[in-house]
């Protein structure tokens, strides 16, 4: 893309249009409009790079927080007067977002003094990290989503991540353990197991991504439906689809693969359902 | 059928590979990325809980971003 082609004129043109919305709502904060616009160019450039095309850049800037971008790019500068702006906007949010996610007033006291320092300090690059925002989510979720990390970069290191404990079960009958069940799983262990591993790789990314929210992060059907950006009926029905394809599944491997009869079929499928040893999580490892 | 939840640090799933950069997880938590970098950043969040757990925390403080958006909104 030539500097004097009309798909740099007409982007130019757009990404000066941003500039001056956002100069009209955080004013003016040392920031030159060249500056400004050779980054946003830049970032489009950077996502796009082979499809780019006016009509394909004009869409994707018009989907960027540009007035948040505005601001990053004078806080990158730097500009004192953008500091301020940044503080005055953003300061309790990070506090009370520092505070959601800790603990203790302490741990979220630290997290909250720790973000300037993350975000305005240069890296190894000797580029500050509010440098680096891109305008793709908002400046706030972006701000929540560096938060969030420290907190769970402190967890890890403080060995508090949250385990959820148990084995994984799936209760169809409360039929208890027994010697039966002890014979049954060690005779059908290794072909439950394996038609398992075998049904689990019809599962789809998303599928495997709802699983390992629901049983490994322990969240509710309503919280996936959120962050999938889908309706909450939507994950009980997904769930319920994944359920069936991998029992359906797992019952013709068992048919086919390993010559079962059907009377053994149905003592897998008793163990499948009675046995904890056989986890659902574990098959998120596998496949593609 | 009742599923429970087994502890997580069972098979070779490692707590952290190769992580998407921050900004991506914050416009996914948005939903603003295409299709084909969605399936991208889920193909990882399946593997990794950490970014999971970003991406969680995130969604969940949806709460304050909008009291924050409210508080300051867009003039133009």
């Amino acid at each position: 893309m030539t500097m004097n082609s009309p798909q740099d004129v007409a982007l130019n043109s757009l990404a000066q249009q941003a500039y001056c919305a956002a100069f009209a709502r955080h004013g003016d904060l040392d920031l030159e409009t060249e500056r400004y616009t050779t980054h946003l160019l830049s970032v489009t450039k950077k996502h796009l790079s082979a499809s780019l095309s006016e009509g394909t850049a004009l869409v994707f800037i018009n989907k960027l927080h540009t007035d948040d971008l505005y601001l990053s790019v004078a806080c990158g500068k730097p500009t004192d007067v953008a500091w301020e702006r940044f503080i005055g906007l953003y300061q309790a949010f990070i506090g009370k977002v520092a505070r959601a996610v800790s603990s203790t007033d302490e741990a979220a006291h630290a997290i909250a003094n720790r973000i300037n320092g993350h975000i305005f300090l240069p890296d190894g690059s000797g580029c500050s990290r509010i440098a680096s925002y891109e305008g793709r989510s908002s400046l706030a979720t972006w701000l929540s989503a560096i938060i969030n990390n420290l907190a769970v970069e402190e967890q890890s290191r403080c060995n508090r991540l949250e385990q959820l404990e148990g084995s994984l079960e799936i209760l169809g009958y409360a039929v208890p353990h027994g010697i039966d069940a002890y014979l049954r799983a060690v005779k059908y262990g290794s072909v439950v197991s394996d038609s398992l591993a075998v049904a689990s790789e019809t599962l789809s990314k998303q599928e495997r991504l709802i699983l390992a929210l629901r049983y490994e992060d322990g969240l509710q059907g309503y919280e996936i439906a959120r962050i999938l950006g889908v309706h909450p009926s939507t994950i009980t029905r997904r769930l319920q689809l994944v359920y069936a394809k991998l029992l359906v599944k797992t019952i013709s491997t068992l048919e086919s693969k390993h010559q079962l009869s059907q009377l053994a079929v149905k003592e897998c499928v008793d163990d499948l359902r009675e046995n904890p040893d056989y986890s659902i999580l574990s098959l998120l490892s596998t496949g593609t | 059928m009742t599923i429970r939840p087994q502890s997580p640090n069972t098979g070779k799933r490692k707590l952290k590979e190769d992580c998407p950069r921050i900004e991506l997880l914050a416009a996914y938590a948005e939903h603003k990325l295409t299709p084909e970098e969605t399936l991208v950043v889920e193909s990882h969040l399946v593997n990794c809980r950490a970014c999971r757990r970003i991406v969680i925390l995130t969604v969940r403080n949806k709460g304050l971003i909008d009291d924050l958006s409210l508080a300051n909104p867009i003039d133009s």
